[in-house]
């Protein structure tokens, strides 16, 4: 008898020690419910946008790696030992990718929980709350489209993204379509833009979401909306030119002139430090010939003194942001593909003038030849680049400058391959890596998800 | 008998799990990098374009 009393209260101790092996789901004890008790959950990320993060805006750490895998400096002529804390080239960092795709997801998984749990609809606040929710989760989407999924534009069946749109633990969804995926990203921004943020502290007002909207038309290739949206920001935030231009550049406030927003405005000394240790480092490379050849109008063209010295040390500040020169060359490329090439030569040359003094405006006749040595040969959908499409991408190059473009632009233009060279062997950016990797943890666990190609071997 | 059956009630209580909301190490037994192509040594020709490229940085930074 008494050694089956011992066998049940041994049975019961083994078995009562959890509850259920691996339970960590709260079940409603820790979700909030007030749009107050909701908003902590938005308050860090906002405070991190301001202060300099990677996976949402972006800080001047994301545009030093950005312009590092680019060509807008030449890798290859990179001095040692500071250039040892740069990536050579894009295969330096895929790996570590992963860390991004699983960081962005996680301020997904803070967004879902505050769309999906909030009821405090009908309030000023609870209103700003939501709205900035899908703001930042339809940022993130974004993000992860251009940088784990093949370029959009021709290609909206490819694979898109895993859509974890409620907060489950347990959800293991594999991969949608990039179409699905633009989808969601366009319903969150118009929801963002329908609950008409107010609070300044939540950021991401009508106007920004216009831009984002712009945007994400432009890498999806829907041309005519890309046009309607980057039109109407440029029209309440004119460009600039001149001195004004330059001040707006060189200052490193939150809303400047025609920024929108800046990622990392508010950063304090010590994030100051760090940005200008990012910015040294970077200016361990020379900018590239290609780039420099770039300016026929030199000292004419405000940008010319602004980007780089005579040495070809980088000068411009770098910008993780959002502003309306980039809308007027998303406005004169969404032009051209939609066959408007007048409309979209008049808004390349309006840009022109806002930056180059005295410049005659260009003509159909008076294009520059398209240089057969540029690096992007062909357009968006695989065609040879005109004229006037070369001189809008060209265009966009200066333009953005170290502001982390240059990169999504050789992804959205071909892919082209190109190589830099250290301690005598060369190292190749391949087409494939233009398309960051799926963690490998994420493709055992979920079965279907797929990986993107070039991806199969691990260690 | 008593005193086994004790020491196993113990052992297994203390062994059954370290937290309640503890997760089995899954990180460990996943491989976390890609193998990229190798790099290759620079040809004759690879180190003449860097060449020309060093040439014209250092006649470019002298105007």
């Amino acid at each position: 008898m008494k050694r089956k009393i011992y066998i049940l209260v041994l049975s019961a101790a083994v078995l009562a020690s959890c509850t259920k092996y691996l339970d960590i789901k709260p079940y409603g004890q820790t979700i909030p419910k007030t749009a107050e008790e909701f908003s902590a959950l938005l308050n860090t990320t906002l405070e991190e946008i301001d202060y300099g993060e990677e996976y949402i805006m972006g800080d001047i750490a994301s545009i030093v790696e950005l312009t590092s895998y680019a060509d807008n400096l030449e890798a290859s002529l990179g001095t040692y030992p500071l250039g040892n804390f740069l990536p050579l080239y894009i295969g330096d960092d895929l790996s570590a990718k992963q860390k991004r795709y699983e960081g962005i997801y996680s301020y997904i998984r803070d967004c879902n929980i505050i769309i999906g749990n909030m009821k405090e609809q009908d309030t000023r606040f609870g209103r700003d709350v939501l709205g900035t929710a899908h703001a930042i989760r339809g940022i993130c989407y974004y993000n992860l489209l251009r940088d784990f999924c093949e370029p959009a534009v021709g290609n909206l069946q490819g694979h898109g993204l895993p859509l974890v749109t409620v907060f489950d633990m347990e959800a293991r969804p594999v991969r949608s379509t990039i179409e699905k995926t633009a989808e969601l990203i366009e319903s969150d921004f118009k929801l963002a833009m329908d609950y008409d943020i107010q609070d300044p502290m939540c950021r991401f007002n009508s106007d920004i979401m216009e831009g984002y909207l712009a945007r994400l038309y432009f890498w999806t290739g829907d041309w005519a909306n890309a046009a309607i949206y980057a039109e109407s920001v440029i029209k309440k935030y004119p460009l600039r030119s001149g001195s004004e231009y330059r001040t707006m550049i060189e200052t490193g406030s939150l809303r400047d002139g025609n920024i929108l927003f800046r990622g990392g405005a508010l950063s304090d000394d010590e994030a100051d430090q760090d940005s200008f240790n990012d910015i040294r480092v970077l200016s361990s490379r020379p900018v590239s010939a290609s780039f420099v050849n770039l300016f026929a109008e030199k000292e004419n063209d405000v940008r010319y003194s602004m980007s780089f010295s005579k040495k070809r040390v980088l000068k411009k500040r770098l910008i993780s942001g959002i502003r309306s020169a980039e809308m007027q060359l998303i406005l004169a490329e969404s032009l051209y593909h939609s066959g408007k090439e007048q409309a979209a030569l008049e808004a390349l040359n309006e840009l022109r003038r806002n930056r180059i003094e005295g410049v005659a405006d260009y003509t159909m006749e008076t294009l520059p030849a398209v240089d057969e040595d540029a690096r992007v040969t062909e357009d968006v959908y695989g065609e040879p680049l005109t004229p006037l499409l070369s001189a809008i991408l060209n265009e966009r190059r200066k333009e953005l400058f170290l502001e982390g473009d240059r990169w999504y632009e050789l992804k959205r233009n071909g892919r082209p391959e190109f190589w830099a060279q250290k301690n005598g062997y060369k190292y190749t950016t391949r087409k494939f890596m233009y398309t960051f990797p799926i963690p490998i943890q994420d493709i055992e666990l979920v079965d279907g998800l797929v990986q993107n190609p070039g991806y199969d071997k691990v260690k | 008998m008593k005193k086994i059956l004790f020491v196993s009630l113990a052992i297994m209580t203390l062994c059954s799990c370290h937290q309640a909301s503890e997760l089995p190490p899954i990180d460990a037994k996943y491989a976390k990098e890609f193998i990229l192509p190798d790099p290759v040594v620079l040809s004759d020709a690879d180190r003449q374009q860097i060449k020309e490229l060093q040439e014209e940085y250092n006649k470019a930074i002298r105007n």
